[in-house]
């Protein structure tokens, strides 16, 4: 019996097939910056409609491709609209839980979902895990001194205080260092600390505040390498709890 | 949160320059919950298996953003009716 040849078949380009998976979050990630932009200096009603589109897009990326980074990548529209859908009027606490709550169910709904490949080690308890995270507390005190948020009120601070650490700290970090930074890390490494951190800042550029966009951006950067050294996201969700909880709802009424 | 809860977002919630569109993100929102959720019928039954798999995982999000949308839509009814 002789052997059937192998049917000549033209095989694509290796660097562009290679390339491919590599762009196209890139892009992805570009244009969710834009849209950021746009809400935050242009029309926030035409970002919400690119948000919105980007969101479609993003959902039959995952579908047609299969690129676990398109469905992570949705929540950050998902987040944003929401934001712009829910927000009331005053900064209140009870905002938080509203206008976070779609976006918490989503980002557990995925790290469940993602449960056997999710890369950091929440059980490990280390000295440097502890020290990272009672960091917020003075960080806290520093960005509440150095740019005087608005004051997370209409409840008692005691009780706005695990709603702010929640919705705002732990919230952010899951889906940003949790979700975003592995889904994001292609080689080399260090892409996935980027985007992520390019993306953290992007979402607070509606801030429309110089000094918070540019403390978040290192403080975004130095906890995406941390959890990427250690897999200590643990440790920077309960800084960035405390840090929130201390900036917008304790210090205002302490000091 | 707290990085996408600003005064950007309490500008629209406000009217303020937005007026002109009340409750406009709210319709966006619903909107493309509904497009979400047409496409996934309208796919149902023709994808591979492996696609019409990742498309009942993205309930992940669409479900999410439909609570967003039914919470959006009863606060404008609720301020409607009050």
């Amino acid at each position: 019996m002789t052997a059937v040849p192998a049917p000549d078949v033209q095989q694509p380009d290796d660097a562009a097939v290679d390339r491919r998976p590599e762009l196209v979050p890139l892009l992805a990630v570009g244009a969710l910056v834009v849209a950021e932009v746009v809400v935050a200096f242009g029309d926030p009603v035409a970002g919400a409609v690119l948000h919105g589109l980007l969101l479609l897009g993003l959902l039959s990326g995952w579908v047609a491709v299969g690129d676990r980074a398109f469905l992570v990548l949705a929540l950050v529209p998902l987040g944003r609209v929401t934001s712009l859908a829910l927000t009331p009027e005053s900064p209140s606490a009870v905002a938080y839980v509203l206008t976070g709550g779609p976006l918490l169910l989503a980002v557990l709904w995925q790290l469940w979902a993602l449960r056997p490949e999710r890369p950091w080690r929440p059980h490990r308890t280390t000295w440097h895990g502890v020290l990272v995270a009672l960091s917020g507390i003075p960080l806290g005190l520093g960005v509440y001194a150095l740019v005087d948020p608005p004051r997370a009120g209409g409840v008692p601070a005691v009780a706005a205080a695990p709603l702010v650490f929640v919705f705002a700290g732990v919230l952010e970090e899951l889906l940003y260092r949790g979700l975003l930074q592995p889904a994001l890390s292609r080689t080399p490494q260090l892409t996935g600390v980027l985007l992520a951190d390019l993306l953290f800042t992007a979402a607070y550029l509606p801030t429309r505040d110089v000094g918070l966009v540019a403390v978040m951006a290192v403080l975004g950067l130095a906890a995406g390498l941390y959890v990427r050294r250690t897999g200590g996201l643990v440790a920077v969700a309960v800084a960035h709890g405390l840090l929130a909880a201390g900036a917008l709802a304790l210090w205002p009424v302490w000091t | 949160m707290s990085a996408f809860l600003s005064g950007v977002a309490r500008e629209v919630t406000r009217g303020g320059d937005f007026g002109w569109l009340p409750g406009s993100t709210a319709l966006v929102v619903l909107a493309v919950a509904l497009v979400a959720v047409l496409t996934r019928e309208l796919a149902r039954g023709v994808l591979t298996p492996e696609r019409e798999q990742r498309a009942r995982s993205a309930a992940v999000v669409v479900v999410p953003l439909l609570l967003c949308a039914l919470l959006a839509m009863g606060a404008r009814l609720v301020e409607l009716v009050t």
